[in-house]
């Protein structure tokens, strides 16, 4: 929040930087479900 | 039920309405500098991203499942990312004003006005989203005896307030508008009467848990698509370097507080 979100905005894309938060995002939850789902958690 | 139902409105008006205490003490004193703004700004993308994964979607994962969950999640922040390619950047909130509100950059205080605008809008809109189910949890508690009423409405007003310094932050930014600023943190807050009120009349036998818990995961999407695209590179635009980040921390910790009070005093049940 403090350096990479700001620093993607300064490279001149308004909607580039969200589109790329969003897509960690997924990436994460796609990890985190089939990490629990495979890990019984 | 013990409690009547004057009295569960009272309460869960009361608690709303603390968002209004909030947005007070984002107003008062003088015009604030360029630090003061950055560090609340900051503080309101903190409370927005903690409230979103600890107290949101944390708590539905329990009660829908991570797969709906995070869908629904993903879903809230791609719907904010669509309401942001569609609304373009410069028509709102395009306002001129001086002093220091317009921050140590200069330029482009146009556009960043208005993204502080829509930003505080947005916030607005979320946590009175937000503050509906909350709205119905004061009421229940209130419906089922008065001193239950009181702690739980006592602590979602203690909830409210960093909610209302939230909205009323960048609203206050963008317009440099006192009055605008304090009217839309209380404006957010009025959900939780509202809710309360609805549940009473019409919402109650529809309103699933599992309804709520999607509709709950869907609103800290768009709330943490708000903190990163629109209140975090708004408050490094102010100038200082440290204030935004020292804000996102208290933020946090202020919420982490807030939170575990909340937790600590109201059955689980109620919340």
């Amino acid at each position: 929040m403090d350096e990479l979100v700001p620093t993607a905005k300064e490279f001149g894309s308004d909607h580039t930087p969200i589109l790329g938060v969003i897509a960690g995002m997924a990436l994460m939850a796609a990890g985190l479900y089939f990490l629990h789902g495979h890990m019984g958690g | 039920m013990e409690g009547n139902l004057t009295t569960a409105m009272l309460l869960t008006t009361g608690a709303g309405l603390a968002t209004g205490i909030g947005g007070l003490l984002a107003i008062v004193g003088r015009k604030p500098g360029p630090r003061f703004m950055g560090f609340t700004l900051g503080f309101s993308a903190g409370v927005m991203v903690f409230v979103s994964f600890v107290e949101l979607l944390g708590h539905s994962i329990d009660d829908v499942g991570e797969p709906v969950a995070y869908g629904a999640f993903l879903a809230g922040a791609v719907a904010f990312f669509l309401v942001d390619l569609a609304v373009p950047h410069d028509c709102i909130g395009h306002h001129e004003h001086d002093g220091v509100l317009a921050g140590e950059n200069g330029h482009g205080r146009g556009t960043r006005e208005g993204r502080l605008m829509r930003a505080g809008l947005v916030t607005a809109i979320g946590i009175g989203i937000h503050n509906f189910p909350e709205g119905l949890a004061t009421f229940a508690g209130s419906m089922r005896g008065t001193h239950l009423g009181l702690v739980v409405g006592g602590a979602m007003a203690l909830h409210n307030i960093p909610e209302g310094l939230a909205v009323a932050a960048p609203v206050y930014a963008a317009t440099g508008s006192r009055r605008k600023a304090f009217g839309w943190s209380l404006l957010s807050g009025l959900s939780e009467p509202v809710g309360a009120g609805l549940a009473a009349l019409v919402l109650w036998p529809f309103l699933t848990p599992t309804v709520l818990a999607i509709f709950i995961c869907a609103v800290a999407g768009i709330m943490v698509a708000v903190a990163m695209d629109e209140l975090t590179p708004a408050a490094k635009e102010f100038g200082s370097a440290h204030a935004p980040m020292l804000g996102v921390l208290v933020g946090m910790a202020v919420m982490a507080a807030s939170v575990w009070l909340l937790h600590a005093h109201v059955p689980a049940h109620a919340h």
